[in-house]
C-alpha cells in the first residue's frame, strides 16, 4: 500500500500535472482581477464586461483564487507529492553514489595500471571512494552533486509547508500616526490582517509616536527615515526606541517596520459663509526633491458635497528640504474636473470656492507596521537549501571514473558524467589523453 | 567624479557604434568564413563592454545607486550583463562562441534603445536601499543573458535541422546546440529562482511581508514553473530536439513578458519604478 502511494506520489507524470496546474491557476489570477490587488471599479468592470462567464468565476470564487481552499488544496497536495518525492530522491543519490555499474559509461581506456588511474584522477580533481568491491576503484568529481536534486526537493517542500504554516498563523496591524499622537492598546489599528488560525493582534500598550526625522542626501533626496515610539505597557513601564526603514525593531515578540509611507501632514481650518468653521488633518507623502511635489490621496469631508485633494512642496522658497515653510496647495474637485485651488503656507489663508481655508499647523506622520510572524528562520532555511541544492546541481553535476581490474592486474577505465554529459565532453577527452599518455610510457 | 548628462549620452553611443561595429564583423566572419576577422569581431565587441562598464560605473557614482531605476538604466545593464556573461561562458564553454551572432546585435539593440528612454537621475526610495535589492536585481539579469545564450542555441538548432548549409554549417553540430540550449536553461533557472528568494528576503526586510501575489511576482513564479516544466520534460521525459527548442523559446517568451511586459503594464511595485 505504501509502496503503490509512493509510486503515484513520485510519479513523473503527476509532479508535470501539478507544475502545469499551478502555473495554470497562476495565469488565470493575471486574467481575472483579483481582490487581493485590484480595486473594486476595476473588478466591476471586469465583470461588466465578462457576464457570460460569471457562474464559473463565482462558483469557483476565482477573484480570490490564493485564498481559496482548493487553492491551498493544491499546493498542500504538491507540497505532499515534493516531499514523498525527496524521500526518494535521498535513497536515488545513495544509490547513485555507491553505484558500481558501468551500464551507461563509456570505456575511455584500458591497460592501466592502478597507480596510473589514481594519479591522473587527482589530478582533475576525481576522489577515490572507499569501500568498492574487490577488483573495482570509482573515482568521483563533485560527489555532493547526487544529492542537489534532494537538496531542491527537500528546500521548495519545506518552504511551502512552513509558508502554508506562516500564512495561516501570521498577523499585523497598521498604524498611521502624526508626531505626538497617543493610541490606546483598546483603539483599532488602522488596517489589520490574521491568519485563519490566529486571533486579531491588539495593540501591545500605549503607543506614542514621538518624533519622525528625515534624512536628505545631497541630490534632496530621502537617505534615512527614522520614527521615535514609545509604548507605555499595562505596568506603566515606558519603552522608547526608534522604527526605520529596512532596519527593523523588534518589542515584545513584534517585529516593527517603517513603511515607505511618511510625510507631512496639514491641520486645515475650512470656513464656510455662514462662519461655520471645519478643522481636517491632511497626511501627504514626502516629496523627494524641491521641485517635486509629495501629494494625498482624494478625500471626502462630511460637510461637503465635494472632493478635495493636496500637495505640497517641501519648501515654498525651494532651498531646503527642511524648511519649516513648505507650500501646500489645496484643491477642490466635482470628479476629475477641479473646481478651485489655493496655495497656502504655514499659518496662511486663502480662498477655496464657498470656503476660506487656512493651514494652521504642519506635522509629520509614518506609517507602521507590526508583525506577528513565525516560522520565518524555517522559510529562509528552506530558500537557502534549494539555493545550495540548485547550486551543486546545475553548477557541479558528479562525474565519474569507473576502473575494472583485468587478470595482468592492469585497469579497464570507464568515464560517465551523470547529467549533461555531452556537456563534459571536453573533461573525458582531456582525462583519456591523459591516461593514454600514461598508458604508453 | 561629475558625469554630465551630456557625456554619459555621448559614451554610451560610443558603445553602441563598437557594438555594432562588433555585429557586423562577426555576421561577416561568420557568413563569408573569415577566421580572423572573428577574432577581432571579440576585440571590437570587449572594446565597447570595456567602455560601456565605465559608463556604468561613472553613473552609478553620479545617482548614487545602482543601474535599475529608470529604463534607460536597466536596459543598459541589461545590455552589459549579456554581453559580460557571454565572455565569461564562451572562456569556460568554447563551443557557445557562435552564439555572439545573437548576443551583439541584442546588446547594442538594447543599449540603443535605452538612450530612447530619457535618461535621468531618478530617486532611490529608502526601502530600495537594500543588498538584498542588488542581490535580486543582479541575480535576474545574470538569468537573462544565461537564458539568451540558450534561446540563442535553440534558435540555431531549430535553423540547422530545417536547412544546413551555408553559414549554419559552421555552427556546433545539432546535439551540441540541443545540450548547450538545455545546459543554459538550466543555469537560467536556477538564477531565475534564487533571484526570485533574494526578493522574497528584501521584501520580507523592508515590508514584514515575504510573498505578495504582486502581478510581476507572480509571472516570475509562472515563469519559474514553466522552466521547470521544460528542464523535467527533458530529464524525465526524454524531449530534445526541435520539440525542446520550441518549448524553451516558449518560456523564453514568457520570462521576456515578466521582466519587461509586466514592468510596463502591470500595476506591481515592480513597474511602479520602471515607467
Amino acid at each position: 500500500m505504501i509502496s503503490k502511494i509512493t509510486k503515484y506520489m513520485t510519479a513523473r507524470r503527476l509532479t508535470l500535472t501539478l507544475i502545469l496546474v499551478l502555473a495554470g491557476m497562476m495565469y488565470l489570477s493575471t486574467l481575472i482581477p483579483q481582490t487581493i490587488d485590484a480595486t473594486p471599479g476595476k473588478i466591476e468592470a471586469w465583470r461588466r464586461a465578462h457576464g457570460g462567464l460569471l457562474w464559473l468565476v463565482d462558483a469557483f470564487h476565482l477573484h480570490g483564487i490564493y485564498s481559496q481552499p482548493w487553492f491551498a488544496g493544491i499546493i498542500l497536495f504538491a507540497a505532499l507529492s515534493l516531499g514523498v518525492s525527496s524521500l526518494d530522491q535521498w535513497r536515488i543519490a545513495r544509490k547513485k553514489l555507491s553505484a558500481t555499474a558501468i551500464g551507461t559509461t563509456e570505456e575511455i581506456a584500458e591497460a592501466v595500471s592502478p597507480q596510473k588511474l589514481s594519479s591522473v584522477a587527482r589530478s582533475r580533481r576525481y576522489r577515490p571512494l572507499p569501500g568498492r568491491p574487490t577488483g573495482q576503484l570509482k573515482f568521483v568529481r563533485n560527489p555532493w552533486g547526487y544529492f542537489g536534486v534532494w537538496m531542491l526537493h527537500a528546500g521548495v517542500t519545506l518552504v511551502i509547508a512552513v509558508s502554508l504554516y506562516v500564512s495561516l498563523t501570521a498577523r499585523q496591524g497598521v498604524l498611521i500616526m502624526v508626531e505626538g499622537e497617543v493610541r490606546d492598546s483598546r483603539q483599532p489599528w488602522d488596517a489589520s490582517e490574521h491568519g485563519t488560525l490566529s486571533s486579531p493582534l491588539q495593540l501591545p500598550g500605549v503607543i506614542r509616536l514621538d518624533r519622525v526625522r528625515v534624512g536628505f542626501d545631497s541630490k534632496n533626496q530621502p537617505s534615512d527615515v527614522v520614527s521615535d515610539i514609545s509604548i507605555t505597557n499595562r505596568s506603566a513601564t515606558v519603552d522608547s526606541f526608534t522604527a526605520s526603514i529596512n532596519r527593523i525593531s523588534r518589542y515584545k515578540g513584534l517585529r516593527i517596520y517603517h513603511s515607505s509611507q511618511y510625510g507631512d501632514a496639514f491641520t486645515l481650518t475650512f470656513t464656510d459663509s455662514k462662519g461655520a468653521a471645519h478643522t481636517e488633518k491632511i497626511s501627504a507623502q514626502q516629496p523627494v526633491g524641491l521641485e517635486k511635489a509629495g501629494y494625498s490621496s482624494d478625500f471626502s469631508v462630511a460637510w461637503s458635497p465635494y472632493l478635495y485633494a493636496v500637495k505640497y512642496f517641501a519648501d515654498a522658497d525651494k532651498k531646503s528640504m527642511q524648511s519649516p515653510n513648505p507650500e501646500l496647495v489645496v484643491r477642490m474637485l466635482d470628479g476629475e474636473k477641479e473646481l478651485a485651488r489655493t496655495a497656502l503656507t504655514p499659518g496662511s489663508a486663502g480662498v477655496l470656492g464657498e470656503y476660506r481655508v487656512r493651514l494652521d499647523r504642519v506635522e509629520k506622520w509614518a506609517k507602521l507596521i507590526f508583525v506577528d510572524i513565525k516560522g520565518m528562520p524555517l522559510v529562509f532555511a528552506g530558500f537557502a537549501i534549494i539555493m545550495l541544492g540548485g547550486l551543486i546541481h546545475y553548477m557541479t553535476p558528479p562525474r565519474e571514473l569507473i576502473a575494472v581490474e583485468q587478470p595482468d592486474g592492469s585497469c579497464r577505465v570507464y568515464w560517465k558524467a551523470v547529467a549533461f554529459k555531452e556537456f563534459y565532453r571536453e573533461e573525458c577527452d582531456d582525462i583519456t589523453r591523459d591516461l593514454k599518455r600514461e598508458t604508453i610510457v | 567624479m561629475k558625469l554630465p548628462l551630456e557625456l554619459y549620452v555621448s559614451m554610451t553611443w560610443i558603445a553602441v557604434m563598437l557594438y555594432v561595429a562588433a555585429t557586423i564583423a562577426n555576421a561577416a566572419a561568420v557568413v563569408f568564413k573569415r577566421e580572423r576577422l572573428e577574432v577581432k569581431s571579440y576585440w571590437i565587441a570587449l572594446a565597447g563592454l570595456m567602455l560601456h562598464s565605465v559608463i556604468l560605473v561613472l553613473w552609478w557614482i553620479e545617482v548614487g545607486h545602482g543601474p535599475y531605476m529608470a529604463p534607460s538604466e536597466v536596459l543598459s545593464s541589461d545590455a552589459w550583463m549579456i554581453m559580460s556573461c557571454y565572455f565569461i561562458f564562451s572562456r569556460l564553454y568554447p563551443r557557445i562562441k557562435s552564439t555572439s551572432i545573437l548576443v551583439f546585435p541584442l546588446a547594442f539593440l538594447l543599449l540603443a534603445l535605452s538612450q530612447f528612454y530619457t535618461p535621468g537621475i531618478r530617486t532611490l526610495p529608502a526601502t530600495f536601499r537594500s543588498v538584498w535589492l542588488v542581490i535580486h536585481i543582479g541575480l535576474y539579469k545574470i538569468a537573462l543573458a544565461t537564458l539568451v545564450i540558450s534561446f540563442a542555441c535553440a534558435l540555431f538548432y531549430l535553423l540547422k535541422k530545417r536547412r544546413d548549409h551555408g553559414w549554419l554549417q559552421r555552427l556546433p553540430a545539432l546535439e551540441t546546440l540541443d545540450v548547450y540550449s538545455y545546459r543554459f536553461a538550466g543555469f537560467g533557472f536556477i538564477f531565475w529562482t534564487i533571484g526570485m528568494l533574494a526578493g522574497s528576503i528584501w521584501a520580507y526586510q523592508s515590508w514584514g511581508r515575504f510573498w505578495g501575489w504582486d502581478p510581476t511576482e507572480t509571472w516570475s513564479l509562472i515563469t519559474c514553473l514553466m522552466f521547470a516544466a521544460y528542464l523535467h520534460l527533458r530529464r524525465f521525459f526524454g524531449w530534445k530536439g526541435a520539440r525542446a527548442a520550441w518549448f524553451f523559446i516558449a518560456c523564453f517568451v514568457i520570462s521576456l513578458i515578466t521582466l519587461f511586459g509586466m514592468a510596463t503594464l502591470s500595476g506591481s511595485i515592480h513597474a511602479e519604478y520602471f515607467k
